[in-house]
């Protein structure tokens, strides 16, 4: 395994992804998180090349604002960083865990006080924009061809259900108030549209989980 | 809630869509039923498909979280960390002694171990997650014995790596003294956690080619490096 830390001592300043990718490429994500383990920076350099734009885009479009998304993925990352031993490589892949981190972050900040006044703010400043429109926007995303096509064969009930749930950060209550629904009805829409979505995924051959 | 409103409930939590009340009630769950945990795995690798971007993180974001990394670096502790040699009165001593050698806190880490200091029993819910290891087919039961072979204890380790030292075979020791369980993983020597003077369930996780167990008897708190001999040991099949 090449390791960083055989080239001396340098400050973090040092460690920059260029410097080090050539290192970590090659290995597995589950390698990966070992050598981060051991405080390789190269090493979680390198998870940040594979899994950062797909954390930032989700924290992005939950949150809106580049600013929150940024801290999220920094959290997130550091979070790895400090406590590797929980991602285990038998439960999912690297980047589901990476998203898991991303998404529950960011809808705490979504549900936070602050994150509604700073969302409140740029809503009065943007007005004219017209907000998020999670019918029209919450799909226009870089998803494969096959993962889109995939979602649209969903029932409407589930599609929606699980758009405004995952993308919108609402909790299932809420997206049962948006859309008129008893609450029961809402959570088994959800629950039954991933089952749903991962048959048809697998039917497409499409690995899932997502992995570098 | 009942079993069939936490049921229902799994997809709702995969995607982060419920209370934090219920959330907490579904936790609970999941740590009894491996069954739910896969379901919520299963629900949150297809939100990953759903969440996928093409799209590139700023070209700064790295270097401020580099600036950061020395800072928040965890330091090992005493609860990760190798033994060194042992009395040789033991009879796995002398194969722990040059394992030890290379053993090392870092080491620890990387296996991915977390050890558990004095962490009690947490109720019935560890004492279910471990009755449930026991009945897995794939879960690995050890025995933990004396020289002489007098039991002392039981560990389970299920095919995920979720440990649990049944304790309550064990004399109660002074209360200056501490039970620590140590694992050979992946041939190094370390520490899977520090369960008090007298434990009962005891639950850890490992990850790695567990192949031996053994318990000693160290100060209050438990030890970064054990000179103590083993109580009980166990071979891992």
């Amino acid at each position: 395994m090449h390791e960083i830390s055989g080239h001396g001592d340098p400050t973090p300043s040092q460690f920059r992804i260029d410097d080090v990718r050539e290192n970590y490429t090659a290995h597995s994500d589950a390698a990966l998180v070992i050598a981060i383990a051991r405080y390789r920076q190269g090493a979680l350099a390198e998870a940040y090349r594979r899994h950062a734009g797909a954390v930032f885009g989700l924290a992005k479009r939950l949150l809106g604002q580049q600013a929150l998304a940024e801290e999220v993925v920094q959290e997130v990352f550091l979070r790895l960083w400090n406590h590797s031993e929980r991602f285990d490589p038998e439960r999912g892949s690297l980047r589901s865990f990476l998203l898991a981190h991303t998404h529950g972050r960011a809808v705490d900040m979504l549900r936070s006080d602050v994150a509604r006044r700073k969302r409140e703010d740029r809503d009065h400043r943007q007005t004219a924009t017209g907000g998020y429109d999670v019918d029209h926007q919450v799909w226009d995303m870089a998803v494969s061809d096959h993962v889109r096509q995939a979602v649209m064969h969903l029932p409407d009930g589930e599609r929606k259900a699980i758009e405004l749930a995952y993308f919108g950060g609402k909790t299932y209550r809420e997206v049962a108030s948006d859309l008129g629904e008893p609450e029961g009805t809402i959570k088994g829409r959800i629950r039954s549209g991933l089952k749903r979505l991962r048959v048809e995924l697998v039917d497409a051959g499409i690995e899932i989980g997502g992995g570098a | 809630m009942d079993r069939n409103d936490v049921e229902e409930l799994l997809g709702a939590y995969a995607l982060d869509a419920v209370d934090a009340d219920e959330r907490a009630e579904i936790e609970r769950y999941l740590e009894v039923n491996p069954r739910a945990r896969d379901e919520v795995r299963q629900h949150r690798e297809v939100a990953t498909m759903l969440a996928f971007s093409g799209a590139a993180a700023p070209a700064d974001l790295w270097d401020r979280i580099a600036d950061q990394l020395d800072e928040r670096a965890p330091r090992p502790g005493p609860e990760l960390a190798k033994v060194l040699p042992m009395s040789g009165r033991r009879r796995w001593s002398a194969r722990l002694a040059p394992l030890a050698a290379v053993a090392a806190v870092a080491a620890a880490l990387t296996l991915g171990v977390v050890a558990l200091t004095n962490r009690s029993s947490g109720g019935s819910a560890i004492e279910r997650a471990a009755a449930i290891a026991r009945d897995d087919r794939d879960s690995k039961v050890v025995a933990l014995t004396t020289d002489d072979g007098a039991m002392g204890g039981e560990v389970i380790v299920d095919a995920d790596g979720h440990g649990y030292l049944l304790g309550t075979g064990l004399p109660e020791v002074g209360s200056d003294r501490t039970y620590q369980l140590w694992g050979v993983v992946n041939d190094e020597v370390i520490s899977l956690g520090v369960f008090g003077n007298h434990p009962e369930t005891e639950p850890f996780t490992v990850a790695g080619d567990l192949t031996k167990l053994v318990l000693t008897v160290e100060e209050r708190g438990g030890v970064a490096v054990s000179e103590q001999p083993a109580a009980y040991a166990g071979d891992v099949a």
